[in-house]
């Protein structure tokens, strides 16, 4: 008798209907795997969501304490209640809508970031995000649509700011400047600003027209005379790429301008200042293309 | 008068049936020891990326824990099958056992094979996908982000493997070398002609390997550790 010695051979169709499992399995799991975090999102999100809800509701409202009240302690401890009014004043009339749930993040050490669309009178939409924080209920920690940049707890908006307030940044900068044209020193003015824009200013084109106008006028009574002002508006910087790349402008709700003049004699004193926004403040930065300017007289040419 | 009678056909047994299990223990052995050999791998790799002056330091437990698992996950899925493969099935029409041990250079082959493999899935599919969901359970991503990120991986994922693969290159080196040599002495010890050897001994070998190289990670100074993994000094 002879004996048969055999490996056993491999069974391709076993193979195949193993593999074709295989498949299946493995897109049933990653169907399953995001079906899954998606539940796991939606009920992680949902109180965040509804009592961001319920601050955006209160926004357009005519009680602002209401709004405030939806906020955490440190939204409080980094924005006073005049302050939070006035950037709700600076945004105007404004319809703020939360994005759908696959849009939301989720929750990390006690707070979660929703993103939404606030949509403008005239229609435009720009989006705008609100950061909820966990402390005894949901609260608003920060909301802005200031989407670049460090910005802390707050409502931050980049709407423009109000008249007076825009009149107060240039008579406190005039309180300043006035003394120094006076003295010929512009580092005295220099001194007098923050860390962080001394060096922008110090070799900007205010010093220019400093130089020019110093010794030509009496600027001794500045801070009794109160500056007429142009209707601010938006210092824009259109830069295009090379070659024929796109351009793009850039400065609305970051560099603000203010010009107007003082009404002084013999000849009234003007002025271009500006400002750019430098989280929470607005800082006079005269650098690069940003062209403040002082002159003295009326008409053409001055 | 004679008649034929109706011939009755039997199936009999021309073997050993039912499970095989020689062949899972032997799996199984290596699947252990793959595991831990595809967890130090990654671990070993994110401690040698600091460059100096910053000092090289483990990695949060859970974190390490997160990343080790899945590294482990992609041995196993590479090691199961190839270790199945590699031990071959029963043969039949004899009960002559003729499976292993293999020679330490075959080993050392299929280490290289384990090595690469593991590399390449690890950078091109796993490693960038675990590290979206990183991202999204700590709230930097939203959901349709991470959905439409994992299907850009998932796409680009030969391409990842190449470029995030080859950061794992010198620990991947190490773990062929290492995974050749533990899974030789897998082997030997799976084939002994002692039947007790035989069954407990794979287990126990893939075992204590695996202990020894955890307990390396986690007592060696981490300084030597990440030079290792640069293969360096």
């Amino acid at each position: 008798m002879v004996a048969y010695y055999q490996e056993s051979t491999p069974n391709y169709l076993r193979i195949i209907k193993f593999a074709g499992l295989g498949i299946s399995l493995t897109l049933l799991t990653v169907v399953v795997f995001f079906a899954s975090t998606f539940l796991w999102l939606m009920v992680s999100t949902v109180d965040a969501a509804s009592s961001a809800d319920a601050f955006l509701e209160t926004l357009g409202g005519p009680n602002n304490a209401q709004s405030y009240a939806l906020t955490s302690a440190r939204f409080q401890e980094e924005q006073d209640p005049s302050r939070f009014a006035s950037e709700l004043e600076a945004i105007g009339s404004l319809n703020f809508e939360l994005l759908p749930v696959w849009r939301r993040t989720m929750p990390n050490n006690g707070a979660t970031g929703l993103k939404g669309t606030v949509q403008t009178e005239s229609g435009t939409a720009f989006p705008f995000v609100i950061e909820m924080v966990n402390e005894d209920g949901w609260k608003v920690n920060v909301v802005t649509n200031r989407m670049t940049g460090a910005i802390g707890p707050g409502a931050w908006f980049t709407g423009m700011p109000s008249a007076p307030r825009v009149l107060q940044f240039v008579k406190d900068t005039m309180a300043d400047l006035g003394p120094a044209i006076m003295q010929d020193d512009f580092v005295a003015f220099v001194d007098s600003l923050p860390d962080t824009v001394i060096e922008e200013v110090a070799s900007s084109s205010l010093k220019t027209t400093f130089d020019q106008i110093v010794g030509q006028i009496d600027l001794s009574r500045i801070a009794d005379v109160e500056p007429v002002l142009d209707p601010p508006a938006w210092e824009l910087i259109t830069s295009c790429g090379s070659f024929g790349g796109s351009c793009s402008t850039t400065g609305v709700g970051t560099r603000l301008m203010a010009t107007g003049y003082y009404s002084l004699e013999p000849e009234p004193f003007h002025f271009k200042l500006i400002y750019v926004y430098n989280h929470p403040d607005w800082l006079i930065d005269c650098s690069f293309e940003q062209n403040c300017a002082l002159s003295i007289g009326s008409g053409e040419g001055r | 008068m004679a008649t034929i009678a109706s011939a009755q056909t039997t199936t009999q047994s021309l073997g050993p049936e039912g499970v095989d299990w020689e062949r899972v223990h032997f799996t199984a052995s290596l699947a252990i020891f793959g595991a831990i050999v595809g967890a130090s791998t990654i671990l070993i790799n994110l401690l040698s990326r600091a460059i100096p002056p910053q000092v090289p330091e483990h990695l949060p437990f859970s974190q390490s824990l997160y990343f080790g698992g899945l590294s482990g996950l992609v041995s196993v899925l590479v090691v199961v099958p190839a270790a199945w493969f590699i031990y071959g099935g029963r043969p039949t029409f004899s009960s002559y056992r003729d499976r292993g041990p293999r020679s330490l250079v075959r080993w050392l082959g299929f280490g290289s094979m384990y090595g690469g493999i593991h590399m390449l899935l690890l950078g091109g599919l796993f490693l960038p996908q675990a590290n979206l969901w990183f991202s999204f359970i700590n709230g930097q991503v939203d959901f349709l982000q991470m959905l439409y990120t994992a299907s850009d991986n998932l796409f680009t994922a030969p391409y990842l493997s190449i470029t995030v693969g080859l950061q794992l290159l010198f620990t991947s080196m190490l773990s062929m070398l290492v995974f050749g040599l533990g899974a030789s002495l897998i082997d030997r010890i799976n084939a002994s002609e002692d039947p007790k050897t035989a069954l407990i001994g794979a287990w126990t070998a893939s075992i204590m390997l695996s202990i020894v190289l955890i307990a390396f990670l986690m007592l060696a100074p981490e300084e030597t550790i990440s030079s290792i993994g640069n293969l360096a000094q």
